[in-house]
């Protein structure tokens, strides 16, 4: 499939960038890996007039400490995260959500920014952005302001960022090594049909889940966060706790797996990360 | 086993193609299996559909007969209390029962089926399997062990039995520099025939196999050719090879004869010379005799000029390959996941020119068969719109998802032609779909499935064990 026509414009800088998205609205779609858009584009399900490259803005590519957090630019691809060692000791999961995306090829172009602006209800970054209550520092020309996680995945393909809007960073707590990422994924897409991210605080005995693919949005599984706050961590508080993983959920349906068999790998791929995380540490 | 019954409503899409009532046909031809059936009734029904029409793909119709007899001789073992080894064990032919003529009117053309089979249960260390199989059920883990013997029709075909002719064409031409050029009527794409035709014509020609060259694929060279389906190339438009460097030898004896002062039935020819009987010494070898071929100043009254032969070939009957394919899958409870844990396959294509092309058309068609037997799915809604169109829905294996095989091969010559090939383009389609089906259920019998159908997708999985009181 062709794409429809369009204009492309590859700006310097985030200003410059922020200024075509100014004036051209809805009009415009903002490029960054492209493993989104351009299919979509191909599709013909988007079809913007213009396209903003902002592949070449320096600045949003990099990770680094911000006042004890990291801070990762919405243009580092998922390899980068996956391959960081910087990651790997400060926030694991990242890394470990990283290796489960696509395939190389994906991994090697894609971007952790533009995949959770897509907001896909089965993309791998939302389970791990809630489980880490992430924020997302966005850009406008009114000047930046911070979506926490569980504001920023509106919807199905629906991020809090506006038409005249950039998302410039992504910032995660420095977290122990109790965390995990576990998948079940559609065998085509690869895409997840049950993703769930879990972080582990021993200390203060509290888990926090977030888990995709299974409704039309990501969220956090608060009634299994809620069965094991102050409780230790075993075998069968888990097996019990993971059976509220969905919950007042509305789970989607397709080719792919119907709505029981989705709610049901929730729960499944909720005990399993939770043993696995718990395991880690 | 006696007789077998079966009837097929198959959905053959919206119009006929080439070959689309064929496919169904040739599955009940096929549906003997490796045993001795003393009869065999088969109906099909073609409906057509608003759906895409069927045609062959890769093993075409056989896929379908060694799946239902494999899935029958599991459930006629699980009926009666048998051991699955000994129900096929107890049917097959004895090797010296071939030529073996079937019930549907076959005459399979050589064959050992114990030996495949037998060889295939000790690669897979069949009693430890079956311990593995009794540990793993005891710690109530979905472990299971599933095995196919298959035969195929290959190298089709003669050509009273084909729409159209089943010969095969090829022309051998030795060039004025006593190098080889190999035309062939088949197309390889893929399959690396530019290889074992190169090798086979060395063979006989007796030269580096880096002074042949081999063309195909152009009527502007290859002026005939039935071309490359049925897994024929090999066995029929190899033959066409033999026969025309066969005819190139014999005329090529009549002017080494002239050249070495003898007549032709004293010349002999080994290693590619030429020599009178009993004098190796004084020898000619192809870039000599070539040259005289060409240059024409020394020819014998009544020699053609030029050493070029093209022959057709016409086989006297098709080939039936053979084997046994043997699988160990795990199913995760909780997700309807199937796992392959082994792979065993014992093909016998006959004579091999070269293993390794052998061994990669069987790791290609076993490949195949996983994605049938576990993740393929043509999924239409109720309007006939393909709701499966690309392969961001449209399940295929990839390298991740395909096990470690351990493969073997017994070779059983075809007497079908001088090669002894018997061809092996789609035997991994034909032999691994009803093995891998038979591990998930014997995985899933325990909790009482004695039959689910393909493919194994997780959630069909899934929802069996659920229906029969399996979840965790």
């Amino acid at each position: 499939m062709i794409a429809a026509a369009f204009d492309y414009v590859r700006p310097a800088t985030l200003d410059e960038a922020l200024e075509h998205l100014a004036k051209h609205g809805e009009d415009a779609k903002v490029l960054a890996g492209g493993h989104s858009l351009i299919p979509a584009m191909k599709l013909r399900l988007s079809q913007p007039r213009v396209v903003v490259d902002i592949g070449r803005i320096r600045d949003l590519h990099s990770m680094s400490e911000r006042d004890g957090k990291i801070a990762i630019g919405a243009l580092t691809t998922h390899y980068e995260i996956e391959s960081s060692d910087f990651l790997k000791r400060s926030c694991p999961l990242l890394p470990e959500v990283a290796g489960k995306i696509g395939d190389v090829q994906v991994r090697n172009k894609g971007t952790i920014g533009g995949s959770c602006v897509h907001a896909d209800p089965a993309g791998d970054w939302p389970a791990a952005m809630l489980a880490l209550d992430a924020e997302f520092e966005i850009g406008s020309p009114r000047g930046n302001r911070t979506v926490v996680a569980k504001d920023f995945f509106v919807d199905m393909l629906t991020s809090a960022v506006q038409p005249d809007e950039i998302l410039k960073f992504i910032l995660v707590p420095v977290t122990a090594q109790t965390t995990a990422y576990v998948k079940f994924a559609q065998k085509a897409s690869g895409f997840a049909i049950a993703g769930v991210a879990a972080f582990v605080d021993k200390a203060r005995k509290e888990v926090a889940l977030g888990v995709t693919g299974v409704a039309a949005k990501a969220y956090r599984a608060a009634g299994v966060e809620a069965a094991l706050r102050g409780l230790e961590l075993s075998a069968a508080t888990i097996a019990t706790a993971a059976q509220k993983a969905a919950d007042g959920i509305d789970p989607l349906s397709d080719i792919h797996a119907s709505a029981e068999f989705r709610a049901h790998l929730g729960r499944v791929q909720a005990k399993r990360a939770l043993e696995l995380a718990a395991s880690r540490g | 086993m006696l007789a077998t019954r079966c009837k097929a409503i198959v959905d053959v899409g919206s119009y006929c193609q080439l070959l689309t009532p064929a496919i169904p046909t040739l599955t009940g031809i096929m549906l003997c299996g490796c045993y001795k059936l003393k009869a065999v009734q088969m109906e099909v029904t073609g409906v057509h559909t608003n759906k895409m029409s069927t045609d062959a793909y890769r093993g075409a119709g056989r896929p379908e007969a060694a799946y239902i007899i494999e899935r029958v001789m599991d459930l006629v073992a699980s009926e009666l209390g048998l051991d699955p080894v000994q129900v096929r064990l107890k049917n097959m032919p004895e090797p010296t029962e071939f030529p073996f003529q079937t019930a549907t009117g076959l005459q399979y053309d050589s064959g050992n089926y114990q030996a495949a089979f037998n060889k295939a249960r000790e690669l897979a260390d069949w009693p430890n399997l079956l311990k593995e199989r009794d540990t793993a059920r005891k710690a109530g883990r979905l472990f299971g062990i599933g095995l196919s013997t298959y035969v195929e029709i290959c190298a089709l075909g003669p050509s009273k039995t084909m729409a159209a002719g089943g010969w095969e064409w090829g022309c051998v031409r030795i060039e004025i520099s006593g190098k080889v050029t190999v035309i062939t009527g088949t197309t390889p794409h893929g399959q690396g025939q530019e290889t074992s035709f190169a090798q086979i014509a060395a063979d006989r020609l007796g030269v580096p196999i880096e002074d042949i060259v081999v063309l195909r694929g152009d009527t502007a060279t290859a002026h005939f050719g039935r071309d490359t389906y049925g897994s024929r190339a090999t066995a029929l438009g190899g033959t066409a090879i033999v026969m025309s460097i066969d005819k190139i030898i014999e005329k090529t004896k009549t002017l080494a004869a002239a050249l070495l002062k003898s007549t032709p039935e004293k010349i002999e020819f080994e290693d590619g010379k030429f020599f009178v009987s009993g004098e190796a010494n004084n020898e000619l070898g192809w870039g000599q005799l070539a040259s005289e071929a060409y240059v024409a100043k020394n020819l014998p009254p009544g020699f053609e000029p030029g050493l070029e032969a093209s022959s057709f070939f016409e086989p006297p009957n098709c080939t039936f390959p053979f084997g046994t394919h043997i699988v160990a899958v795990e199913v995760d409870r909780d997700t309807g996941q199937v796992k392959i844990l082994k792979y065993i396959a014992v093909d016998d294509c006959g004579k091999q020119v070269n293993p390794l092309l052998v061994e990669g058309q069987v790791q290609g068609g076993i490949a195949q068969s996983i994605g049938a037997a576990l993740m393929e799915k043509t999924v239409y809604d109720e309007n006939g719109q393909l709701l499966t169109g690309e392969f961001m829905d449209y399940a295929i294996p990839r390298a991740a998802d395909i096990p470690d095989y351990v493969l073997g091969s017994t070779e059983t010559p075809s007497p079908s032609n001088p090669l002894g090939v018997k061809g092996v383009g789609e035997a991994g389609t034909i032999g691994a779909t009803p093995a891998i089906a038979n591990a998930v259920i014997d995985a899933l019998s325990p909790l009482g499935i004695r039959h689910l159908d393909l493919p194994f997708t997780p959630e069909r999985v899934w929802r069996a064990i659920q229906e029969n009181g399996g979840g965790s």
